[in-house]
């Protein structure tokens, strides 16, 4: 998307507020279990059911991961934070407080390098901090229940400076948080089953204007085209209101609102003004001491920090040769990466391993809506059939027609999907081909004339005839090189 | 008679075999059915399980088995801690029909010491009281004056062991609330340093402030429950990290050369009976060879103001979780999920807690929480400072509990003539200091009145072995009331 | 300092006079009671009486004083539990105080204003 068209003089500001749940195995305060997908209320506790007299203990794995996520965006930790009370009234909410860190949060200031439109760019983040969180409510026609099993889960929320001007760069921003947060394994960062979620603030200025117009915060976006769905909607929607409205003082067009957006209707909908904005009422959480941490621990963690995505990125550029936007993408991922690397185990071509990674296998598997690592094709089997390319055993269409084989039966192996096809057996027999260069070459004499005048695409053409007899199967180097001799002895006589 | 002995001897004597488990549990239930009526101390009693407690030790004793420091013991529990499978109501009605899912900690230390707890007792609601009125259940009488409160918030506590249905107690300590009663009713109680006794079961009301508090018919009783409770506990995070101490030896040491600070600014306005009172014990602990020591706590005057404040903010948040949604009351009138909440809430918290809720909420507000949350949070950092200035020149601090003696039920309606019952009392919580109420004799219309005996944090055996050492000579805790049936 | 105190009285009465029976209904909007209207005015009579006992506190120099959130010397920081499961609390013994209950779930009226 052009914003300089589409915008016009209007310039969007966007931030992105992430919760992650970390991936402990107990909850944050409690010791009942931090599991997905289990029976309602059967990872409780008295303490994530609130119950009289109960109180909370942190948990320490909760806090490494936290302290791991900080250094991996480059981010200063607060050897000192505090956790505080927030007060909502909500029934997944089952203390009717949220034990979060307001005031004093652990982590402050970091950034992540995403690639947005072939550019790599830098964000800024403004703070990132443990809460929480809630239970889950349930909607059913005449009334709602109510499951714990996700409350007292722990949670870091990141937040970003106001940094990002377009929905590309929201998603390519969320997209390097999460593969950071999948590459220290903090959390399952599972889309769909919540364990990393949005909230995006978007307003609108004119170019020029200092200071920032009222914001509306955006929630329920389950994926990364969403999010950019939903920014985009609501980026072109106050455009138009405050075009609409010049003469209205601008506070008024927009007021400060919560939107929900609608994946169904394709549009961002009202869920609350904040006509007051909800007093939290924060306030030091007297059940808890502040968090101290040494500075001798924050030093052991960064030295067992994993290759982060930008070193990793940075690594398949120098090392391997890849383009920049190619490494990113195989990087932001950890699970392709971790595939691309399993392959180079058994084969050095990575340029033409990257393509098919990212090009070719992907366009067959989109239908399925798949990843490849989540098919039963190994990475042995995709090695596998770059090198037999490599090699020269097999070239080009044929290559694409062994990987659709592939791809409709995941676990067969390239070699010996060719083995089964003779048309897909390679003809590098010279005395083979040799006959049919010979026919091309008499049922073509007016090409063979263009090339005798210098006209390469005739050339190109003629090798292209010969390829098309042997269906593709010959290999280009002998074809070329019997089409110049041969040419070159009718150029003799 | 066993209900005139301490928890000590009634231990002491099962042990030696000299009274079974089952005669001592029949006994106090045969006085509690005789005079409970009139005092109204319980809100529930667990006979059978008491029975069955009885019997098990009589039988672990026969078998020769190893028993517990305070085996034979019966206890009562104040309604706001957790003993698992009873009701914990905390004198409220939102709470009517709760079973607690766990016990507390300490609840749980005294078990495996085998005592046998016995009933829970009434209290203000959600501890928030200073006279038990506050209990959406019933009044608790004073047994030394059947027509007073016994104070509060842990009346029913203090009530008990002050009419003898059982010679130990636990309470709970907020403000005063263990030794405010425990001094209006003749009978020893004491607030541990904040951290001490786990909070873990207690039904929290002011989190920076509560402490779980022994009651006893004298100090050394009081001592014997602090050994049992007194320690770290992993499930409360404010817990001291520090093993429990050895009482009983060390609280039998003479108190010779103990400087005794008092601030007798702060004491001006003291009525003429209660002044005469303290200043005769002060003369007993010189006696014991104590030096008294003037102090400056003239901050003091500020404790009430930064004790409601922070106290109601802390509380506005820990009530939040009362709500319909999970347990206890759900109002039958609500139709909608907001009706849940507002009838609930509407229906289920009396008066006193409802106004400290309020309260709590406004000082917490954005616009206010400067004003009066922070301001709070400085005053009490400068008393704090006071009382550490004041330990420099002294090893403990004496002070009355109270400034008045029993009063009559029903006889202060003002709730800010209530909260001044607790002037000398409510330092300590915001200091987390320990402090011992023990009996200092009685007013001309046989009011018990109490001197209260301050410590450094941690300084709990210090305080306890000044009070031991006091309650030799000056006996008061020796008198039993006649409780007019 | 002198202005000073003298600036909190002031904003003190203002406080105070902003205290009204609006202030109590948003104060129990906020705690979630449905006050009735009678309520209302013990508590506003009562809340205006404590706070303005409270407001002594105004009197106290506090200038650089670090406000005072943990009291125990010995302990100033937050433990940490090692990050094992326990079950401590099955859903039938959940449940079993649960005011409403539909499949395994608590069961509320459905949720007509939105989340916060």
């Amino acid at each position: 998307m052009n914003t300089k068209i589409h915008h016009g003089d209007w310039e969007p500001i966007i931030g992105l507020e992430i919760h992650a749940e970390l991936n402990t195995k107990s909850k944050l305060f409690s010791s009942d279990a931090n599991r997905f997908g289990a029976e309602p209320n059967t990872n409780i506790s008295e303490v994530s059911t609130a119950q009289p007299g109960s109180l909370p203990v942190l948990n320490k794995e909760a806090v490494k991961k936290a302290v791991q996520f900080g250094l991996s965006i480059g981010a200063h930790i607060n050897l000192v934070s505090q956790f505080d009370r927030k007060s909502y009234f909500y029934p997944d909410n089952p203390r009717n407080f949220q034990i979060t860190q307001y005031e004093t949060p652990i982590i402050i200031g970091g950034s992540v390098v995403a690639v947005v439109d072939g550019q790599e760019k830098e964000f800024q983040i403004t703070r990132a901090h443990i809460e929480d969180d809630s239970g889950m409510l349930k909607h059913f026609t005449n009334f709602a229940g109510v499951d714990y099993n996700r409350a007292g889960v722990p949670l870091i929320e990141i937040v970003s400076e106001p940094c990002m001007h377009t929905p590309k760069d929201a998603s390519a921003y969320a997209m390097a948080i999460k593969a950071i947060l999948e590459y220290i394994d903090a959390s399952d960062c599972n889309m769909e089953e919540g364990s990393l979620r949005f909230d995006v603030n978007v307003s609108v200025r004119k170019k020029g204007e200092t200071g920032f117009r009222n914001k509306i915060e955006i929630k329920n976006m389950n994926s990364f085209s969403n999010l950019e769905l939903a920014i985009s909607h609501e980026i072109f929607r106050q455009i138009k209101a405050y075009e609409e409205n010049p003469n209205v003082d601008p506070k008024e067009v927009i007021t400060q609102a919560t939107h929900r957006w609608d994946p169904d209707k394709g549009e961002t909908v009202l869920m609350r003004k904040k006509e007051y904005a909800d007093d939290y009422r924060y306030f030091p959480e007297p059940d808890l001491l502040p968090l101290v941490l040494s500075q001798s621990y924050v030093d052991d963690i960064r030295k067992t920090l994993p290759e982060l995505p930008l070193q990793k990125e940075k690594r398949y550029v120098e090392s391997l040769g890849l383009a920049v936007h190619q490494a990113f993408f195989l990087a932001s991922d950890k699970k392709l990466a971790d595939y691309f690397e399993a392959c180079l185990e058994t084969c050095s071509n990575a340029k033409l391993l990257t393509n098919w990674l990212i090009v070719e296998f992907p366009g067959r598997l989109k239908e399925k809506n798949l990843s490849l690592y989540q098919t039963a094709i190994l990475p042995e089997h995709v090695a596998e059939l770059v090198n037999l390319i490599d090699k020269g055993d097999i070239h080009g269409k044929i290559a694409k027609c062994v990987a659709d084989e592939m791809v409709a039966a995941p676990g067969t192996t390239a070699s010996s999907i060719v083995a089964k096809n003779p048309d897909y057996q390679p003809l590098n027999d010279k005395s083979a081909i040799e006959p049919l260069v010979d026919t091309v070459l008499a049922e073509n004499q007016d090409s063979v004339d263009s090339v005798l005048s210098g006209r390469d695409r005739a050339f190109a053409y003629l090798v292209g005839q010969v390829m098309k007899a042997t269906k593709g199967t010959a290999s280009p180097q002998v074809v070329n090189e019997l089409l110049k001799e041969k040419i070159a002895k009718i150029a003799a006589k | 008679m066993i209900h005139t002995y301490s928890a000590n001897l009634v231990h002491e004597h099962f042990m030696s075999g000299k009274l079974s488990a089952q005669e001592i549990v029949t006994s106090y239930f045969d006085r509690i059915k005789r005079y409970e009526p009139k005092v109204d101390a319980f809100l529930s009693l667990s006979f059978d399980r008491a029975v069955a407690k009885a019997k098990a030790l009589d039988e672990k004793r026969a078998a020769k088995q190893p028993l517990g420091k305070l085996a034979g013991i019966p206890v009562a529990i104040k309604d706001n801690i957790n003993v698992q499978g009873e009701i914990s109501t905390c004198s409220s009605k939102i709470l009517e029909n709760y079973k607690a899912p766990f016990s507390a900690t300490a609840v749980n230390l005294i078990e495996a010491e085998d005592a046998i707890i016995i009933g829970k007792t009434n209290c203000d609601e959600f501890a928030m009281g200073s006279s038990t009125e506050h209990s959406a259940y019933k009044r608790t009488k004073n047994p030394w004056n059947l027509a007073c409160t016994p104070g509060g918030s842990s009346g029913g506590s203090a009530a008990a062991v002050a009419a003898r249905f059982c010679p130990v107690s636990l309470g709970s300590d907020t403000g005063g609330s263990v030794r405010q009663p425990g001094a209006l009713c003749g009978i020893a109680a004491f607030k541990p340093t904040y951290g001490r006794i786990s909070r873990y079961g207690l039904v929290a009301y002011g989190s920076s402030l509560d402490q779980i508090g022994p009651f006893g018919t004298c100090v050394e009783d009081i001592a014997l429950m602090m050994e049992v409770m007194g320690r770290h506990c992993p499930k409360d995070s404010t817990s001291v990290p520090k093993g429990p101490d050895e009482y009983m030896h060390s609280i039998k040491q003479p108190i010779k050369g103990m400087k005794i600070g008092v601030p007798w600014q702060f004491l001006q306005a003291l009525r003429a009976d209660a002044m005469k009172n303290f200043q005769e014990a002060m003369k007993t602990l010189e006696s014991l060879g104590c030096q008294l020591v003037e102090v400056d706590l003239s901050l003091l005057k500020y404790s009430l103001p930064t004790y409601y404040i922070l106290a109601t903010a802390e509380a506005s948040t820990n009530l939040a979780r009362y709500d319909g949604i999970r347990y206890g009351l759900r109002s039958q009138q609500a139709k909608t999920l907001d009706e849940v909440y507002d009838f609930t809430r509407e229906e289920g918290f009396g008066a006193e807690v409802k106004r400290r809720i309020l309260l709590g909420t406004f000082v917490l507000s954005s616009g206010y929480k400067d004003a009066y949350y922070k301001q709070a949070q400085k005053v009490r950092a400068l008393i704090i400072q006071q009382y550490e200035k004041a330990f420099s020149t002294c090893d403990i601090i004496a002070t009355p509990v109270t400034p008045n003696p029993c009063f009559e039920l029903g006889s202060i309606q003002d709730p800010l003539q209530m909260y001044l019952e607790d002037i000398y009392t409510i330092g300590l919580n915001l200091a987390g200091l320990p402090g011992m109420s023990v009996p200092s004799g009685f007013t001309q219309d046989n009011k018990p009145l109490g001197l209260q005996l301050i410590g450094p944090q941690l300084g709990d055996v210090l305080v306890t072995k000044a009070a031991y050492n006091f309650q030799q000579t000056a006996a008061f805790h020796n008198a039993i009331p006649d409780i007019k049936e | 300092m002198k202005s000073g105190i003298v600036l909190l009285i002031f904003l003190g009465y203002l406080f105070m006079a902003t205290l009204d029976k609006n202030t109590v209904k948003y104060l129990a909007d906020l705690s979630r009671i449905a006050v009735s209207s009678a309520e209302e005015d013990s508590l506003l009579k009562d809340l205006k009486k404590i706070l303005s006992y409270v407001e002594q506190l105004n009197e106290v120099d506090t200038a650089n004083i670090q406000p005072c959130t943990y009291v125990t010397k010995a302990l100033t920081q937050t433990p940490l539990r090692e990050d094992v499961c326990e079950t401590t609390l099955t859903r039938e013994q959940f449940l079993k105080g649960a005011p409403q209950q539909i499949g395994g779930m608590l069961r509320v009226p459905q949720v007509i204003k939105s989340e916060p």
